[in-house]
């Protein structure tokens, strides 16, 4: 057990604490929030670096650990403490030095990206915290304490979606924190699962080398109900993950979310956010869904096996997401999609047991995507500055293709070394970064549905399973050409279509509004250089560690002649198809039915509005019929309860004065009886009446009282007589 | 020779920090009363230095003195063989011991007995003492009174009454937290109930609505106490041989013998009266419909304190008499329970969602939040009580800030309905901040304070315990019954974030009107200052409650595992 690692604590802490003193610090200027933004990432790297250089052999791990909530132990049950634990390995490492560089650079590039916002420091701020509460995710080893950092991340990417404060960026930020949170609950159950069901609390004890068959039969007595409950947990698990990294069904917030500043856009899609959910896969789940690999599994219902899910998930993310990129018009909104569909392959990448390869797509996916978001994010905004310098039209909407195509802009260095490279690499031409990862993917989904393989590991508990994952690669090869076109659509697009009308020499120098970009561009620069050559030149070194040591269970060669030929012919005519589509016969000549799928694809198959319309509608109704329900049904009921007894109380009352008060009613009566009679037919002043009445009542009384009276008199005396 | 006896007497009673705690407030009341009507400055301070010098005790209690100051408390030791039993002596000021589990600072004398010739019929003792599920609350109630005392420094209205009420309230608040005799528990609770009457009806700002809400309020909750008193009436008749109205030794009494030889629908009958009481006070689903009306109309401050003291009463009353007198019955009607706290999270947030007054809002979130204590009591194990405890304090806090910044939005705005309350991030920056932050913290947003107490409740319900496996809820095993009820629970959490946001979202951007733009109150930073600090400070540290609680989840754990039922 190596010692106590405190630089992977400064990690985490550095950027929130940079985050928290700007927020307090709201007077700074926007400047020095940036730099001290920068600084505090620059340091969180250096200290990975730092991490790093002390693995050696044997322990490549890095631990630190303190006491965090006290367990108890009573006569039956115990809960052991939970301790705040961090931990590091190298794959960690290199998410945590990806994500500290990229937010260094955004940080760097929104300097000028928000040259006018009058919250730009907050803005830095809040893009440090965003960066800072991913490297807690990435160090973070105590489930309890990953959970926070990746609902940290959400309210993050709340705030930042929401910085702008229009209506439609408040809908985004809304749907994207409202849809994330919902399915985080899915990871909150799976750690109560981990927690209560194993006794894990930890994410390396959750891998796949600490829970084991063996460690089930050992620990486990009821062994069925144990992998079952695996099963759950690794299905919620993908829940969280679908959330979070906008996979099929839920991907509608991604595209929602491009309201935000581009610098926003770059950070959430590349190294932040949607980054955790394939990375939670590759930390959490890849070792749970290993599990069957045992004879024993047979008995175990595999219909709903969560590898078969993922696979499916990812992979026709992989495949919508290409495809609804391929009809976007606008270039942000395409590359939101683009994003979606690699998200995607890096799900089918785990599912396909190529977690390495998954991780190194991923890896490569947040260097170049972050370059194409900052370098649309400079043309775009250019776009807008020089509008508002013409015509003084200061309205942000997104501009479409067809408008940039109309007023290209002259940026070649932007365009050859920022654009093109990155954009080549994400359609994955060989001997970029963005190959590799596809390729070792593809790979090893074919080597998986060969029947040899399939029978050595698989067929016994999972029959079908060769074959899902021979149409997992049938997926990936139908979306390479549709990566090809987008990529060729956004390269054709960001340019002067040759038909265009030549740049109007405006009248003296360039608008002042519009430059200051240098630094800016230098950044895009070097972050797409990395994400195309760097990452190609360093994947040897990452595949040679990790040949030895990984789960992945073998590796397909980096250049073989049929995978790699038929890619790139497929990326060839795909390209060609979509820098095709972008010239003005291509735009002026579509089929309706084209139109109109294109349509519906561009729309991201309507899937927004039937589940925000069926959840939002449905909920509200039931939101209002319980409102009204409390007020007319259960509040009247509780009344009512008041009013029953109201009037007993008064059937009481009246009872009371009436009955049991009877004196006073009984005499009222009589007396008003006797006034009656007495005044209207006997009072008449006549004495012979009055003796007629004196007799009259005589006789009565000893009829009534006097007889009686004797004899019973008499029988009570005789009795004692 | 009497005289002796009862000074002594009197000096036993008042060298109890438990007791200490509940005169201050009342010697404060009566010296508000003793201050002439027109020295209004004198009293407020007055008022605020006794709910101190309250909160100071309470403190002490969980800090201690240091050994040498101890020494001068002489010991006057009243000696029960509970007190020796629970091995510690009272009186002194030594820390709140966490892990221990039974009663501390516990003062038990004989308040008055009836009886006949030489046996004694029965005596009703003044029997207090303090664990770790009720020193959060007291601590929590001692915080709140100086805080809502600041909050309302600038009324001028009849203060005299205001003030006195309040603290007098006070004492009946901290009583029903600390007693332990089922007389004076009874007392306290309707000790309480008066002032807060009157406090309702007779400062709301229509005074015809307020009345009325306060009758509510009161009927709702003397029809609860009516159930309560005849629960306790019986429970102390069928105990044969237990000569006090003492709730341990009645407990002790129903564990041992109640359950052997007791009749188990009689005791089912006194559950459920004492379940109808205590469901008024929390409130519990379907018995909660007084709760927004007298959260609308009541002053702010007092909305404070009936929704961040009063209803933990209820609940805490739940966890104190219920599940220890009656764990086999708590057995049998956890499924009900548990059924009516997931369906009033439900209910509550969903109405929460189409309120459009603030108060009312946050009125009826306060009742879906209530929904996740029940929880956390009716899955009866250490960890969900734990959150249930947990919950009960963060959700007071959390409470609190949201209505005291509905009243300082009220007085920007003139108004609370959220429709014309604009601009608020404009007119006033910090009263905007706080509100984010206590909304985030009301979702149950992790790392803030809402968040550990429905964690743990939710763990609880989850891991539940051998106990729920003997449970059937039609043909489901009860303790699959309450995984998925805690999984249906999460519905709660989800709305509570859209509310929440949609609350943000309308109330804070656009350009306020300038009436809004009032200067900031010093007293409004003074309050919401502490309360944001304790937000963050509970959810990042946990253990501050967590280990609090532990010699209570033992008690109860012990109880519930010791196999007799």
């Amino acid at each position: 057990m190596p010692g106590q690692a405190t630089e992977l604590l400064l990690i985490a802490l550095l950027p929130l604490l940079a985050a928290m003193g700007g927020l307090l610090l709201r007077r700074l200027p926007p400047l020095l929030h940036a730099l001290l933004g920068a600084g505090s990432l620059a340091g969180s790297a250096v200290l990975a670096v730092i991490v790093n250089s002390r693995f050696s052999e044997e322990s490549s791990r890095a631990v630190w650990s303190v006491p965090w909530i006290n367990g108890w132990e009573t006569s039956t049950r115990s809960m052991p403490p939970i301790p705040l634990a961090l931990q590091v390995d190298y794959t960690q490492i290199l998410f945590i030095l990806t994500t500290c560089l990229i937010g260094i650079g955004v940080l760097l590039y929104a300097i000028r990206e928000r040259r006018d916002d009058p919250f730009a420091g907050i803005f830095h701020a809040l893009l440090t915290f965003f960066c800072g509460s991913m490297l807690l995710f990435l160090v973070s080893d105590t489930l309890l304490l990953m959970y926070i950092a990746w609902e940290l991340m959400g309210l993050a990417g709340y705030l930042l979606i929401r910085h702008k404060g229009t209506p439609e960026a408040n809908r985004a930020a809304r749907q994207a924190f409202w849809t994330t949170r919902a399915t985080d609950f899915g990871l909150l159950f799976a750690i109560f699962i981990f927690m209560f069901g194993f006794g894990k609390y930890g994410v390396h004890m959750v891998q796949l080398s600490q829970i084991s068959i063996g460690w089930l039969s050992r620990n486990v007595p009821d062994m069925l109900y144990a992998v079952n409950w695996m099963l759950v947990a690794s299905i919620l698990v993908l829940l969280a993950v679908v959330g979070k990294a906008a996979l099929l069904p839920l991907s509608f917030w991604l595209p929602d979310a491009m309201v935000a500043p581009a610098p926003v856009s770059a950070l959430l899609h590349s190294a932040t956010l949607v980054a955790a959910g394939p990375l939670l896969v590759s930390r959490l789940m890849f070792g749970v869904t290993l599990l069957p690999i045992d004879s024993r599994g047979q008995d175990v219902n595999w219909f709903i096996s969560p590898l078969i899910i993922a696979l499916f998930v990812g992979g026709l993310t992989m495949l919508v997401g290409a495809v609804c990129a391929a009809c976007q018009r606008q270039p942000k909104r395409l590359l939101a999609w683009s994003t979606v569909s690699q998200l995607g392959l890096c799900i089918l990448g785990s599912a396909a047991l190529a977690s390495e390869a998954a991780r190194f797509q991923l890896l490569s996916h947040a260097w170049f995507k972050a370059a194409l978001f900052l370098a649309v994010g400079i043309i775009v905004a250019r776009w807008h500055e020089r509008r508002a310098a013409q015509a003084g039209d200061s309205a942000h909407a997104e501009p479409e293709f067809a408008q940039l195509q109309a007023e290209p802009d002259a940026q070649p260095l932007l365009y050859w070394l920022g654009l093109l490279p990155a954009a080549l690499s994400l359609a994955g031409i060989v001997g970029l970064a963005g190959y590799f990862g596809k390729d070792q993917i593809l790979a090893a989904l074919l080597q998986r549905s060969g029947q040899e393989y399939g029978n050595k590991l698989f067929v016994d508990a999972l029959p079908g399973m060769p074959g899902y994952w021979q149409a997992g690669a049938w997926m990936l090869l139908f979306s390479i050409p549709f990566t090809a076109v987008y990529c060729g659509r956004l390269l054709a697009g960001l340019r002067a279509s040759r038909s265009a009308p030549p740049v109007q020499p405006t009248a003296g120098p360039e608008a002042p509004a519009a430059t200051g970009w240098n630094l800016a561009t230098t950044v895009t620069v070097i972050l797409s250089l990395v994400g195309s050559i760097g990452l190609a030149i360093f994947w040897s070194g990452y595949r040679q560690y990790f040949e030895g040591r990984s789960n992945q269970l073998a590796w397909g060669a980096d250049f073989d002649l049929l995978t790699t030929g038929l890619a790139l012919l497929l990326i060839l005519v795909g390209g060609a198809a979509g820098v095709l589509s972008m010239s003005p016969r291509g735009l002026a000549a579509p089929t309706p039915l084209l139109t109109g799928l294109a349509t519906v694809f561009r729309e991201g198959l309507y899937l927004k509005q039937i589940i925000t319309g069926f959840v939002a509608g449905f909920g509200e109704f039931l939101a209002i019929l319980a409102g009204i329900a409390d007020i007319r049904l259960i509040d009247w009921l509780g009344m009512r309860c008041g009013s029953t007894g109201r009037a007993l109380a008064g059937t009481a009352a009246w009872l009371d004065i009436h009955f049991v008060d009877g004196i006073r009613w009984w005499s009222c009566e009589i007396w008003w009886i006797m006034k009656r009679v007495h005044g209207r037919y006997w009072q008449n002043g006549q004495i012979q009446n009055y003796m007629f009445i004196l007799l009259l009542g005589a006789v009565l009384l000893c009829l009534v009282v006097a007889f009686p009276l004797n004899e019973a008199l008499g029988r009570i005396l005789g009795r004692y007589n | 020779m009497e005289q002796t006896q009862s000074f002594i007497s009197f000096i036993t009673w008042l060298s109890n920090p438990i007791t200490q705690m509940m005169v201050a407030p009342l010697v404060g009341c009566l010296v508000i009363c003793l201050i002439p009507k027109k020295q209004v400055r004198a009293m407020k301070i007055t008022a605020l230095v006794f709910a101190l010098i309250s909160l100071l005790f309470g403190v002490l209690l969980l800090t201690g003195l240091p050994e040498s100051v101890v020494n001068w408390q002489p010991y006057l030791g009243y000696d029960t063989a509970e007190n020796v039993q629970n091995l510690r002596p009272m009186g002194q000021y030594e820390r709140f011991q966490p892990a221990f589990p039974g009663f501390q600072y516990r003062q038990d004398l004989e308040w008055m007995s009836i009886g006949i010739g030489e046996s004694r019929s029965f005596s009703v003792h003044y029997d207090v003492g303090i664990d770790g599920l009720s020193l959060p609350l007291v601590l929590l109630t001692c915080l709140l009174l100086p805080l809502v005392i600041i909050w309302g420094w600038h009324r001028t209205e009849r203060m005299k009454e205001y003030l006195g009420l309040t603290l007098f309230m006070q004492v009946g608040l901290i009583g029903s937290f600390v007693a332990l005799d089922y007389v004076l528990l009874y007392l306290f609770w309707e000790w309480m109930l008066i002032p807060m009457y009157i406090l309702i009806g007779g400062w709301a700002k229509d005074r015809e609505k307020g009345a009325r809400a306060g009758i509510k309020f009161f009927v709702y909750t003397m029809v609860g106490s009516v159930f309560l008193l005849i629960s306790l009436i019986i429970t102390k008749v069928i105990s044969a041989g237990v000569y006090t109205f003492q709730i341990p030794q009645l407990a002790a009494f129903m564990l041992d013998e109640g359950y052997t030889y007791g009749n188990y629908g009689l005791r089912l009958l006194i559950f459920i009266g004492f379940l109808l009481a205590f469901a008024v006070k929390a409130p519990m689903f379907p018995l909660h419909t007084w709760l927004p009306p007298a959260h609308t109309q009541a002053p702010a401050e007092m909305s404070v304190i009936l929704a961040a003291v009063m209803l933990k009463s209820g609940t805490y009353a739940f966890l104190r008499i219920l599940y220890w007198t009656f764990p086999d019955i708590g057995y049998s009607m956890g499924p009900v329970l548990a059924t009516l706290a997931v369906v009033g999270i439900i209910w509550g947030a969903a109405i929460t969602l189409v309120q459009t007054d603030i108060k009312r809002m946050i009125a009826y979130s306060s009742i879906s939040h209530m929904g996740f204590i029940i929880l956390g009591a009716a899955a009866m194990n250490p960890l969900a009580t734990t959150g249930a405890i947990y919950h009960m304090v963060g959700h007071g806090v959390i409470i609190t800030t949201l209505f005291l910044l509905a009243d300082a939005i009220e007085r920007r705005y003139g108004t609370r309905d959220i429709h014309e309350i604009i601009g608020l991030g404009n007119a006033a920056p910090f009263i905007a901040g706080m509100l984010a932050l206590s909304a985030f913290a009301g979702m149950g947003f992790p790392a803030l304070a809402g968040f550990w107490g429905e964690l743990y409740s939710l763990m609880g319900a989850f891991e539940n315990g051998p106990g729920w496996q003997t449970v059937l809820v039609g043909s489901m095993d009860g303790s699959r019954y309450l995984q998925i009820l805690a999984a249906v629970a999460v519905i709660g959490v989800l709305t509570s974030a859209v509310y929440m946001i949609s609350l943000l979202q309308r109330v804070l951007p656009g350009v306020a009107p300038e009436a809004a733009k009032l200067k900031l109150r010093s007293t409004e930073v003074i309050v919401l200052l502490p309360l944001g600090a304790l937000i963050v400070f509970l959810g990042v540290y946990p253990n501050a409650l967590v280990s609090m609680t532990a010699g209570y989840s033992a008690m109860l754990d012990a109880i519930h595992s010791s196999g007799r039922f």
